[in-house]
Formats: structure tokens, sequence, C-alpha cells
């Protein structure tokens, strides 16, 4: 179920409702029921592989806690690659067999491609998601951070919880598990905070991002129609689309769970006032880059302390160029891990000389500098994210640096091509401002406003009034859902 | 403030203003559609009686002049072209004319390349918002996904319906706008198309294959059934397009006209090719490859009252 559909208008409400009106002890019940009819919204039959990995985690969990010695880290070891099992199968099985085909065909190796025993399914939703929050469980249990959750339904519900199950944010288990325990009694502010959460999601998402997607779209489904204007504003609109889609779909996972009473954790820190990569990962998906950071780069970097920095910048390259994949199995999502790999590893490298030029610097200046610098290159990164091929990423780089011009030379144009007007542009610009200064001066989570009431009302009849007049319902599907 | 006395205090306060801004968007709108609201008024409200009925999409609400039709035949015509429209809208648009006004002799039917491509449902649906209380046209927009019931108690509510395009046309209607550019006019359902004329190289989208969409090809034949069986005449009609560039910009496009062909023979009725005309090599009769600017509809519409005329006396 999206929630910029119909039915999620219906859906929230009523288990929302539900949840307060039932007892403690059938809540877990209500969620779990509730979060597999959300995810059974797409394709139902996918919810049978989402509870064959919740088996064997939830066995794992207790065998490791019961367990000492060899026997845990087998036990852990089992659980992965079940996990990771599922996953390439799914999602990186037929990645693999193309790019067999091609390397064979690179060789002049014969090869009939009758013969060759894809996979006609789709990926099921959410899966890199669900993947990672399971391996968090298991992961931890070992680690002794947390105790084996011994509730099957509560553990089930740890990775089910509909808010945030098809696309994050990856939860910890010490952050949620407990909340699922304990019980949680209505209070207006609760409900008041998440649903001016709600709000500022859906009109990032509904009023921003749905807009922008039009232009965007349309450049680059053709990148060697347009001019390097179109390119160049293009990229820079797609940097504001998916940071308003997938910031908006957090938002709105937030607030949904804080209505109900559970604090998830927080995914975006305005990432486009980043001053650096390393920043800027500290700000963006957060719950993925700490994912990452603490089961993957530092676990490498421990192993390997003895090279000193060379381990930090394998750490580096490896963790990146696994989150690449683990965006999509493409080439080109690999190479958006990579090009981010390197950036970080030219950032350890500089860090000294980098140190002594702040010094000679303005700083206020230099940030500033940085902030473009940073943000520049991020746009020209999510190219090669945002590309469908790697021949579209070389046309879009070649028209843009060659300042191509084509046919179509108007920035803004409605045409049978991109219906993205004037107006369109206008609304655009104006709401991106809106969102910039509201989120300058009011913290992250907007839950601060409880306390200002005046101000409060203000903002949120403000968003809910340019949702209805200027929202685009047309039930775009959020970017991230695709991983 | 109680918390929750301040939630109903931000719905109260968002409604009263999003009930006010939809009044100033639709009333500014109809201002600016001054054109689709009369003949949308005569087609679904009206019951004037018309002998010769042109239906299609913008190429026959811009291309065909029921002025020269009704001069050469001597019989009554009235455009129903639509713009953007599809077999689906069609269908609807003949079934609400039929509902209120007296039958015509004849029905002249655009078949064109991608009046079965139904992917995107209506083009221009708000246009129909003013006229819900019509049992045919709510339930046509309700198989879109248009939620017309609530439309009906939350007016404000269609806001959401609204793109761009609808904004800029109220925002527009706001600056004392209409739809009919200086120069042009408007008669019997017509819209004349502006003094535009082709210019080489012509932009044209990517090639790509006309979709016929399951069920299109259903419609076509519902309102072809309908009309013999109201013992109207029919005759299908490919419209003039220049140069056959739009065929040739659409790899399928002899799949697509075999379909239509079948269907004329089918249902025995004429199907007429008349994009292979000699005007079609004219690109000072064209506004783009596939409509007709106003003197290419002055031309066009002369010779199809011809043939109209034709296939009345037989």
């Amino acid at each position: 179920m999206l929630f910029n559909s119909i039915e999620f208008l219906i859906f929230f409400p009523v288990v929302t409702l539900l949840y307060y009106l039932l007892p403690h002890k059938f809540r877990w019940f209500h969620l779990l029921a509730a979060s597999c009819f959300f995810y059974m919204f797409f394709v139902p039959v996918y919810i049978l592989i989402l509870f064959f990995t919740i088996i064997i985690d939830y066995y794992a969990g207790i065998w490791i806690e019961n367990s000492e010695g060899a026997v845990r880290k087998r036990y852990l070891m089992a659980s992965i690659i079940a996990n990771i099992g599922i996953l390439c199968v799914f999602k990186y099985y037929n990645f693999f067999l193309d790019n067999m085909v091609f390397l064979f065909q690179s060789l002049n190796i014969p090869i009939a491609s009758e013969h060759i025993p894809y996979l006609s399914i789709l990926l099921p939703i959410g899966l890199s998601f669900h993947t990672f929050q399971a391996m968090s469980y298991t992961i931890e249990v070992y680690r002794g951070n947390q105790k084996a959750e011994r509730h099957f339904g509560i553990y089930a519900l740890y990775v089910m919880f509909y808010p945030q199950l098809v696309a994050g944010p990856i939860e910890r288990p010490q952050n949620v598990l407990h909340q699922f325990h304990e019980e949680h009694t209505f209070k207006s502010s609760n409900l008041l905070a998440g649903l001016r959460l709600m709000l500022w999601g859906f009109f990032k998402k509904l009023v921003i991002a749905d807009r922008i997607a039009v232009y965007v779209d349309a450049i680059y489904d053709h990148p060697d129609q347009f001019g390097w204007h179109n390119i160049l504003l293009a990229i820079i609109l797609f940097a504001v689309q998916i940071y308003c889609d997938f910031s908006g779909y957090s938002d709105i996972a937030l607030g949904s769970a804080k209505t109900m009473g559970f604090d998830l954790m927080k995914n975006f820190d305005r990432p486009f006032i980043s001053t650096n990569i390393s920043d800027f990962w500290r700000r963006w998906h957060i719950s993925l880059s700490s994912w990452f950071n603490d089961y993957l780069h530092t676990p490498i970097c421990i192993a390997w302390r003895d090279y000193g920095q060379y381990a930090i910048i394998f750490g580096l390259l490896v963790t990146f160029f696994i989150s690449g994949l683990w965006h999509g199995a493409a080439w080109t999502f690999i190479g958006y891990g990579v090009v981010h790999g390197v950036a970080l590893t030219f950032e350890v490298l500089t860090k000294k000389t980098r140190k002594k030029v702040i010094k000679k610097f303005n700083k206020a200046l230099y940030d500033r500098l940085s902030m473009l610098l940073t943000f520049t290159f991020l746009c020209l990164s999510w190219v090669i994210f945002r590309a469908d091929s790697m021949s579209d990423i070389g046309t879009i780089y070649h028209q843009l640096f060659s300042f191509n011009t084509t046919a179509f030379q108007s920035l803004v144009m409605n045409s049978n091509m991109v219906e993205f007007g004037a107006t369109s542009f206008a609304i655009a610009a104006v709401m991106i401002l809106f969102m910039w200064v509201v989120e300058s001066k009011v913290s992250y989570s907007l839950y601060e406003l409880n306390d200002r009431p005046v101000a409060d009302i203000i903002l949120s009849s403000a968003l809910l009034i340019c949702i209805l007049s200027l929202g685009v319902f047309n039930h775009n599907s959020f970017i991230y859902f695709q991983f | 403030m109680n918390y929750l006395a301040r939630i109903l205090v931000v719905l109260f306060v968002s409604g009263i203003s999003c009930q006010g801004i939809f009044w100033l968007l639709d009333s500014h709108l109809q201002q600016y559609n001054v054109h689709k609201k009369e003949r949308l008024d005569e087609i679904i409200l009206g019951h004037s009686s018309f002998d010769i009925l042109l239906l299609g999409s913008s190429k026959t609400h811009t291309g065909i002049n029921p002025y020269y039709i009704d001069s050469i035949t001597g019989h009554s015509s009235y455009n129903l072209g639509i713009e953007g429209g599809r077999v689906n809208e069609f269908k609807i648009i003949w079934d609400v004319y039929l509902q209120h006004h007296p039958k015509p002799k004849m029905l002249v039917l655009s078949a064109n390349l991608f009046e079965l491509d139904l992917r995107r449902g209506f083009f221009n649906h708000t246009q129909y918002f003013p006229y819900l209380e019509n049992s045919i046209i709510s339930q046509g927009l309700d198989a879109y996904g248009h939620r017309t019931d609530v439309y009906k108690t939350l007016p404000f509510l269609r806001m959401s319906d609204y793109d761009d395009y609808t904004r800029n046309n109220a925002l527009k209607g706001m600056m004392h706008q209409t739809e009919i550019q200086a120069g042009d006019f408007q008669y019997k359902g017509f819209l004349s198309n502006g003094e535009n004329t082709i210019r080489e190289p012509l932009a044209l989208p990517p090639k790509e294959d006309a979709r016929i969409s399951v069920g299109s090809v259903d419609l076509l034949k519902g309102i072809i059934e309908r009309c013999q069986k109201d013992s109207i005449q029919v005759i299908l009609v490919y419209l003039p397009e220049y140069d056959h560039r739009l065929q040739n910009n659409t790899p399928n496009a002899a799949e697509v006209l075999a379909v239509l062909k079948e269907v004329s023979d089918k249902y025995k009725i004429k199907f007429f090719r008349h994009d292979q005309l000699e005007l079609c090599k004219r690109p000072d009769l064209f506004a783009n490859a596939g409509h007709l600017n106003r003197e290419g509809s002055v031309v066009y519409s002369k010779y199809l009252a011809t043939v109209i005329k034709s296939e009345l006396s037989k």
C-alpha cells in the first residue's frame, strides 16, 4: 500500500484508532495483522518470503543467546547467509546471469539466450530494508547488545512494522523492540506531533517531489534530445526530488508511528547543508549509513587496524561498493557507490591539507564554498544513480559538459515531451524555498511546535492547504520502494 | 489550547481556506474555458437537433468546421471533437449526447492512430467537473479513479485532481484571458487553430508504438453498434496528417490501421483514409504534424462536406 493512496487514508486512522481501543495484550497482533495487510497490497505471496526469514532469524536469535563460543558464530553466519541468500536470489540472480552472458559473449563463447535460466519474478518490495533490519537483530544479539526476543509475534512485528516496512528507517532492535512491549496510552501530544510530521512528509512528496518528477523523468528518459541547460536543471531538480521523495516517506513513517506512541530513528538531517561527503552521509539516509558503519566499515577497520589509514580506505571502498549494490542490481548503482567511496577516500587522504587550508580562509566563506562543492558533487553523482543505463550516463555528461543545445531550447516547457510550464516551475520554486525556510527554522522532527500553538496552526494549515490545492495526486510510487 | 482542539482548528481553517481557493480557481477556470463550457453545455445539457455529428479528438475539434459542412450538405452539423480524446471519451460523449438530443442522421467518427490507447484516462478531466450530476459523466470519471462522490460532497477536493495545466488556465482566467486565442473563433463546437504553419525540420516525439489498449476496440464497436441500432449512418475517417509523419514515427501504425479497417469491414461501414489526400503534402495547411491550421480546416472541411453529402444521398 502506498502512503499517498486513498487506501492509506482509510487504513491509517482505522489502524491507529483500533490500536488504542484494544487492550495492550492484543495490540501486537493487531499491528502485525495490519502490517501484513499493508504489505500484501503489493504482491500478497511475497509475504511468505518475509516470514521465511522471520522464522530463521527468530530461532537464530534464541540459539545464539543460548550457545557459547564458536557455535554462536555458526548460528549467526547461518542467519546471515540465509538473509543474504534470499536477497541474492531475488535481487541479484538475474543481474549475475546478465553479466555472465556478457562475459561469455566478450570471450566469443557462444551462449544460447533461451537456455539461460532467468527468474521471471519481481523483486519483493522493500526486501533490502527488511533484510538489513533482520540482520541487525541477529548481529546485536550475537554482540550481546540485545536480548533475544522470545515472543515470536513481537519479533515478527519488529521487522514487519508497517510504517517502516518497505523503505525504512532501518531500525535497530535496541531502539524499537522494547517499545512493542510497552503499553502506550493515548497522548494527544503524540497524535498532534505525528500528524504534523506526516503532513510535512506528504507536502514534500506530493507538492514538490511528484511535481518535479514530471520534468526530471522526461529529461532522463530521452537525454539525447535536450540541451545542456535542460540537463543541468534536471540534475539539480533530481537532487531535490530524491530528497523530498525519500525524506517525505521517512517523515510519514516516523509520523504514523508517533501517532501510536512509537519513536523511530530519524533518517535525514538537512543533507544539503553538508560541507563534505562524510558530513553528507551523517545526514542522508542515516539509518542505512549508520548500519554500514556499525556492521561493515568499523569491523573492517578494526580487523585491519594494523594497516592504519589503508584499513580505513579499504573499508570505505568495500562499504560503498556494497552500499551501491544494496541500492540496486545494476552497474549504475554500483558506480554511484564507488564514486562516493572514492570521494570519501579523497577526503581521508586530504584531511590534514584541508585543515591547513581552513586556517587561511574565512571560516564562513570556506563553509559556504564547501557546501556548494559538495552539492555539485552530489548532483553529478546522482546522475549515475538516476540514469537508466551506463550509456545514458555518458550521454548526460556529454550533453552537459559540451554545452550541447538541441531542438529544445526553452528551460521550462509545455510540449509533447515535457509538461512542465512556467506555472509548475514557479510552484516548485516557491515550495522548495518554503521547505528550506521551515527546515532551517524548525528542528527536524517539528515536535517542538507542540508548544507553539499559533505557529503550529499556521504551519499545519498552510501545509494542508498546499497539499490539497497544489498536490500532484497521481499515486507515484516512492523512489526507494524499488530497493 | 487542547491538542485535539488544535487539530480541529487546523482542519476547519484548512477546509474553509481550500473552499475559498476552490471557488476562486473554479470560477476563473470557467471564464477561461469559455469555449469548452459552451460546447459541453450543449452536449450534456442541450436539446438542439443536429443531422450530422463529428466525433473525435482535437484533430476533429480544430480540423472540421461545421459552417462548411452545413452550407455544402444543407444539413445542420455539430463538432463533438474532444481535446486529447480517446475512444473511451468518445463513447461517453456520444452516450451523453444521445441522452437529451434527437437522433442525428449521420455520425462522422474519427479513427486515428492514438485513439485506441486508453492508458492515460481522460486528457482534460476537469472540464467535466461542472457536470458531475450527470450519471454517465460521473461513472465515466469514476472508472478512471476520480472520486466524483467525494467531489460532490466536498467540492474543494476537486482541486486534488487539478494538474498544473488546469491551475495555469485558472490563472489566465484571472487575467481575463480565454482559451480562444486572438484571431481565432468558435462555431458549433469547432475551434479554429491559429495560423501557424509547419517548418522543417519538424520536431516529433521519440518513435513509439501506438498502444491498442484492452477494451478499446470494443468501445469503438459499441459506438458503431449503438448507431446501427438507432439507424444512424456511420462513417469512419482517418483525418489528414502532414506527409504521413505521425505514421512514419509510429512503428506499428500499419497494425492499428488494420484493426480500424477490420472494424469497418465487420460493420460494413466506410473507412475513409484522408491522410492520403493531396492537401496532406502542403505544410501551409498544418499547424503541426497531426493538426490542420485555420486555413487547412477550411480546405478540408469543404472536402469532407462533399464526402458526407455523397454518403448521405446513398
